[in-house]
């Protein structure tokens, strides 16, 4: 999101004179520094010897510039590390100018080889701006030292940013400057763990905090983990101007103002000629309730008007849009949010981040947080989303479990009024996401074989995507995917007799996508000499499982909150009997009851009717809630290696 | 009004072009239902796709212009999504020329055309694998798309390199109608051509003379359509397309051949190996060269030391601007940046050998994913790879350090069975096909002891590997961390279900080019067994994937392929649990045919169950007219997979 406020013009036009930036000067040693490297050190594909970063905001000229400045001094002990950085890239962005950039390899024997000017590459942008530079790196071998510095100008952004300090690879030293003009004040806030900054009192010319750290530990990746959003990082923005006294630019009554004017315009003529066209083909599809209504607006405009990647600059003017059938997700959000309005919907626009990186802070206002959008449509109490694959009631669930900034447009008197809220963008509830299998096991036709007839059944979260994207692929390819959405029970199986429902975008987010067919030449039975072990575990379909790990460390963060429920009908034949039925008995759930897996059986006139509840109603576990997720999802893959044993009377 | 003469032309024109357009439109509406019912569930039909290529005598020489056309009709609004946006890739040998880009659309009355707009020429991204390829793309965006649509593209490339060979392809994934290549050429140039896999699929070719000019056209009602199918070579070994290439053109002075024989395709390669072979060894490269060759006393391990040095010290990053995809860089320089691509390191690996007195060869291949052969139509289409090539005895060793963990033994996987094309001196030149490493190369034995504790199963394996599967583990092996390894060992072991767990492993070899590679390790595998009452059901095939591919359809068109020839062998050895005795077996079993072999036996050996499964495979391709066979094994084997042992208390 781009903003650009006039006021800021003001603010920086009365800068601090200096023409020297604080690390013009700053270079690398002449003679590489020895570092004291440990047998543990070795160990590691690499290690981060040193890493400086600094971002000072100064005029150059009679602009405002943001310098970089990023110093890193790199261990290389194997093979995978000279693989991984023997090329490098520097994205230059449209606004970024190159000053210095350095590279050299410090080899074993001492010898050192500098990157030369003639190696780098560049990339050059449709107006001929260099976009991006890259290099291969020359003479690495294990046990080389990789120096590289560059110090870039580009456009300032005052408006949030992000600092990442922590990575996978652990840093022995780590030093950060944000540096100012003497008159201006960054406010920077770090989370995870990560240190404040401290203010610089020595130095008069400008306004410095700093950060040393040593020894910042590398932190290692865990399935399910939010781990971006775990690293130690901070934000900063422009907050005070100590000449002017004013303070707290970029707040989000400034964000509702601008989005209010640019989402919530007035429609001109054609707009609205376009969003009356829109109206006509809502009410002759014959839809009745606003819901009705609402959910097929969304799959015209997102069938009718095409989103693209291309940066053309009238994507988000409607009167362009109804023109030419292409768009973009701001423009889509338009296009919604005015229609709806226009069918005298109350609709508000929502700004968020992604949880998964980013979670949207309370305390701390900045622009970074406002990258997607959403429309939540109160009297539905849920939310609309331009991507293509999302569906009403089902937003992308890394926007959940976050919260967003809900920009409401309000009357008063002849005004129009933006007024905007922090609100929570709840969960969706796991009975909206069931995965459901009905099976039938006959064996009375022929007991090494028995006839298996299993009917999956998924909605919401789990149903849309297979849903959307059976529209795009020819009919044979349908086919094979409808298949695979029930072989993955048994891929080697012959599916006869298969039938679907509700397999298109038109009904996603509404009805459930469900699958039937009779499953030959599966794998689901053993012949045992006279017996017959039938594999009922395998029809809860492969289970992800959590055995032999090591200790965790990080939360989970699963998807979305879901459901799996079984129904596994078994027709015992005449003269036979299961004995080993108890083996079918679990309970096993979270101390909080939020999670578990539960399974018992019913034998009725020879019919034994075994049913599975897993559920999920919360998607974050805490480290210390974490041994409680494991259990529930082993207990899944314990059920899974079941195996039921028929024999004779 | 009056409009001048000229201006009035002009007007007629447009007014022509504009009513053409919507004729061709009025059609295309007509025939949308047609076409939707001729092509159920799909959503575009490519209406036109032809392939032009100009090639006239320009100051004696003949000077090369493709111009391609486009039609896509969008037969429902599924089909829009691929359609707004779209790009033209060019090497710097070429360049664009008149795109031409519209969409034309259906209005209540009739159809208006609506031209695309945003172009964009930028730096393109190189192709995967390469990591700088000077390539360009011009891209653009079509509005108004929608069902019933039609959307033109047609652009002129001028190629600046007038040997490069022609080809043109008449298969897809979207329904195309009457494609064609056209070929129109002064008529003292002489190409040749020649159509591939379409036996089946014939394709039409006629060719006219007259008035100085010669018109070689190849058609046919319709593509074939292809879907994309597993394990599956590329489309070019099985689906028809069509390969030419300028041999030689008649000037007043004589005949100039361009590429007619192999020999031409020689004379036309060595200009860009000229400069490789005239550099004399740099110092410091010689001194590399002596020094780990300076212990050795055999040609033989002086050339293998070189080829393992090249391996471990030289990383592969491709450089192709432009000539760069042809010409090597220089082995000096290359030994300094320790990174290359291909070319370069078999300049690197030549040069070396030549700094201590033992001659390499600089040799052209092409990789698995190209059917031609240079005896059969020589040409540039033959190759996308180059090696260096050592003999000894009537030996050939074909030295590709492109794969950092590869014994100098075997050819890398990707250039087995494929034509080498040697180059001896300026003047000689040899073709010689790399072998096929045969199963008895590529073995993993798996020797298993088992014993039960309840449902768990506790395991002691001693495992072998050798040829390309020594050669796959070597490579996985370098680049797993040490605090991984334990994982790794793991993962690649894994058999009985997901709870595996391995301790104690020792792993042998691994890290050595000529070993092989030797594991034992001890391991636990909970809730596998069915105990009931008093007996015991146990399941000996432990790992169930050990064929990876299922029944091959019936409908399947592309040919099966492997990565090489193998042999696997799993014994396992059950000990029967004190107080039980064998209740029952399952059955033994034998599949064999000329492309693989399979045996399952199971035998009572005191007081262990002892199990053989046997699979061999000797295909790098099986073709559609074996599928059956493929399919009667895997019935076999499923059978195979579902039998467990009784034990039963005593």
């Amino acid at each position: 999101m781009k903003l650009i406020l006039t006021t800021l013009v003001l603010v920086l036009s009365q800068l601090a004179q200096a023409q020297l930036t604080y690390y013009s000067k700053y270079d690398w040693k002449e003679t590489p520094e020895k570092f004291a490297i440990s047998e543990q050190d070795k160990k590691e594909d690499e290690i981060i010897l040193f890493e400086k970063k600094s971002i000072e905001y100064t005029k150059i000229g009679e602009e405002m510039a943001q310098m970089y400045l990023s110093h890193v001094i790199r261990l290389i002990n194997t093979d995978a590390a000279i693989e991984e950085n023997n090329k490098m890239y520097i994205n230059n962005g449209t606004e970024t100018t190159v000053l210095i950039q350095k590279a050299r390899v410090i080899k074993p024997n001492g010898d050192i080889i500098n990157l030369k000017e003639t190696d780098i590459q560049e990339s050059k942008d449709e107006e001929g701006n260099v976009a991006y530079r890259y290099f291969a790196l020359d003479g690495l071998e294990k046990g080389c030292i990789i120096e590289y510095f560059h110090y870039l100008k580009q456009d300032p952004n005052y408006t949030g940013a992000v600092m990442n300090i922590q990575s996978e690879i652990e840093k022995k030293k780590f030093e950060l400057d944000i540096i100012s003009p003497k008159h201006l004040d960054f406010q920077i806030y770090p989370i995870n763990g990560m240190p404040a900054l401290t203010l610089d009192t020595v130095d008069y010319f400008v306004r410095r905090k700093f950060l040393t750290v040593t020894d910042l530990k590398g932190l290692k990746n865990e399935s399910q983990s939010p781990y971006i959003a775990q690293l130690q990082k901070c934000y900063y923005k422009l907050n005070k101007n100590f000449d002017t006294e004013k303070s707290n630019f970029y707040n989000y009554t400034e964000v509702a103002k601008y989005f209010h004017e640019s989402l919530f315009s007035v429609p001109g003529k054609k707009e609205m000629k376009g969003i009356k066209g829109l109206i006509k083909e809502v009410t002759a599809s014959g839809a009745v309730s606003n819901e009705e209504k609402l959910r097929y607006l969304e799959y015209y405009i997102k069938s009718n008007f095409n989103m693209i990647e291309a940066s053309v600059s009238q994507l988000e003017d409607l009167a362009f849009v109804f023109e030419n059938k292409i768009t973009s997700e701001a423009g889509m959000t338009k296009l919604f949010l005015q229609t709806a309005r226009e069918m005298g919907v109350k609709v508000e626009l929502v700004l968020t981040s992604d949880r998964d990186e980013n979670p949207f802070l309370t305390a701390y206002e900045a622009y970074n947080f406002l990258d997607e959008y959403l429309v939540y449509i109160p009297e539905l109490k849920t939310y609309f989303s331009p991507s293509i694959t999302a569906r009403i009631g089902f937003p992308p669930y890394h926007l959940t479990y976050n919260k967003g900034l809900f920009i409401e447009e309000k009357q008063l008197n002849d005004l129009s009024i933006a007024i905007s809220k922090i609100k929570d963008i709840k969960l969706v509830d796991a009975k909206e996401s069931i995965d459901e299998i009905n099976a039938w096991v006959d064996f009375s036709e022929n007991l090494a074989e028995p006839k298996v007839v299993i009917e999956r059944k998924v909605s919401g979260y789990k149903a849309i995507f297979p849903q959307f994207i059976l529209d795009f692929v020819d009919d044979e390819r349908k086919i094979e995917l409808k298949e695979e959405f029930l072989k993955y029970i048994d891929k080697d199986a012959k599916l006869v007799d298969t039938s679907y429902q509700n397999d298109n975008s038109k009904v996603a987010g509404k009805l459930p996508f469900i699958a039937k067919a009779t499953f030959e030449n599966s794998l689901f039975t053993e012949k045992a000499g006279d017996k017959i072990l039938f594999k009922a575990g395998m029809l809860i379909g492969p289970q992800a499982e959590f055995y032999n790990k090591e200790e965790r460390t990080l939360p989970v963060l699963a998807e979305f909150n879901r459901e799996y429920k079984r129904k596994i009908v078994i027709a015992i034949p005449d003269g036979y009997t299961i004995k080993n039925t108890n083996d079918l008995v679990f309970n096993v759930q979270t101390s909080d009851k939020t999670a578990g897996f539960v399974s018992g059986f019913n034998i009725n006139n020879n019919e034994l009717v075994i049913e599975i509840s897993e559920f999920y109603n919360k998607v974050f576990f805490p480290v210390e809630e974490y041994k409680g997720y494991e259990n529930v999802m082993n207990a899944a893959a314990d059920f899974n290696k079941l195996v039921l044993v028929l024999e004779k009377k | 009004m009056r409009f001048p003469l000229k201006n009035y032309n002009r007007f007629l024109l447009t007014l022509l072009f504009i009513s053409a357009c919507f004729i061709s439109h009025a059609q295309t509406k007509e025939d949308l239902e047609t076409y939707r019912k001729k092509y159920p569930g799909q959503h575009l039909v490519q209406t036109k796709s032809v392939h032009r290529i100009s090639i006239k005598m320009v100051k004696d020489v003949p000077t090369v212009t493709h111009y391609y056309e486009w039609d896509y009709l969008i037969l429902d609004k599924n089909g829009v999504i691929s359609l707004s946006e779209s790009s033209i890739d060019f090497s710097p040998f070429e360049t664009i020329k008149n795109i031409e880009a519209y969409a034309v659309v259906p209005t209540e009355k009739g159809s208006k055309k609506i031209a695309a707009t945003n172009f964009v020429t930028k730096d393109g991204e190189a192709d995967a694998g390469i990591f700088h390829d000077g390539t360009k793309t011009t891209s653009f965006v079509y509005g108004g798309l929608v069902e019933g649509a039609l959307r033109h593209l047609a652009y002129e490339v001028a190629v600046s390199d007038n040997s490069f060979p022609f080809g043109y392809s008449f298969y897809g994934m979207i329904p195309c109608e009457n494609p064609a290549l056209i070929i129109e050429m002064d008529s003292c140039i002489h190409l040749k051509s020649k159509r591939y896999n379409d036996a089946n699929f014939p394709i039409n070719f006629t060719e006219t003379l007259s008035k100085g000019k010669r018109i070689m056209t190849w058609s046919t009602a319709e593509d074939l359509l292809l879907k994309s199918e597993e394990m599956a070579p590329n489309n070019r070994f099985y689906a028809p397309h069509v390969l030419a290439q300028i041999a030689y053109y008649n000037t007043k002075k004589g005949r100039v051949q361009l590429i007619e024989t192999i020999t031409d395709l020689h004379n036309s390669y060595k200009k860009n190996i000229a400069e490789v072979e005239q550099e004399t060894p740099s110092k410091a490269l010689a001194e590399i060269a002596d020094s780990i060759t300076k212990n050795l006393t055999s040609n033989f391990d002086k050339v293998q030391a070189i080829y393992y040095w090249v391996q471990d010290h030289v990383k592969y990053i491709a450089f192709e601007e432009g000539d760069g995809g042809f010409v090597p860089r220089q082995p000096s320089r290359i030994i300094e940046k320790r990174y290359g691509d291909c070319k370069d390191m078999a300049s690197l690996i030549y040069s070396m050998t030549k700094a201590i007195q033992i001659p390499t060869y600089l040799t052209w291949i092409g990789s698995r994913s190209l059917p031609y052969d240079y005896t059969d139509f020589p040409s540039s289409f033959c190759d996308n790879h180059m090696i260096a090539t050592y003999k000894e005895n009537g030996s050939y060793y074909f030295l590709d350090a492109t794969n950092s963990f590869q014994p100098i033994a075997l050819p890398t996987g990707f250039i087995q069975d494929k034509e080498a094309f040697i180059h001896l001196n300026a003047d000689e030149f040899e073709i010689v096909k790399v072998p096929t490493p045969d199963w008895k190369v590529t073995k993993m034995i798996d020797s298993s002891f088992i014993q039960l504790q309840e449902k768990n199963i506790i395991g002691k394996t001693r495992s072998v590997s050798t040829g390309f599967y020594h050669i796959y583990l070597g490579n996985l092996a370098k680049s797993v961390p040490i605090k991984e390894y334990h994982n790794f060992i793991t993962a690649i072991n894994e058999r009985g279900n997901n709870s595996f767990a391995i301790s104690n492993e020792k792993v042998n070899g691994i890290t050595n080019r000529d070993d092989q590679t030797t594991m034992s390790f001890d391991w636990k595998v909970q809730n596998y067994a069915t105990v009931l009452d008093n007996e015991i059901y146990v399941n000996m095939i432990l790992n169930k994937d050990f064929v990876q591919q299922g029944e091959l359809k019936k409908s399947r068109i592309a040919p099966y392929e492997m990565e090489n020839h193998f042999s696997d062998k799993y014994v396992t050895t059950l000990t029967i649990p004190e107080g039980y005795k064998v209740k029952s077996l399952p059955m033994n079993n034998v599949f064999d045919t000329d492309f693989m072999h399979y045996a399952i036996e199971y035998k009572q050996l005191g007081n262990t169950i002892v199990m053989t499964l046997n699979f061999d495979l000797q295909f790098l391709l099986l073709q559609p007219n074996r599928f059956e066979e493929w399919n009667n094994f895997i019935k076999i084997k499923k059978s195979a997979l579902a039998e467990s042992v009784v034990l039963i208390k005593q």
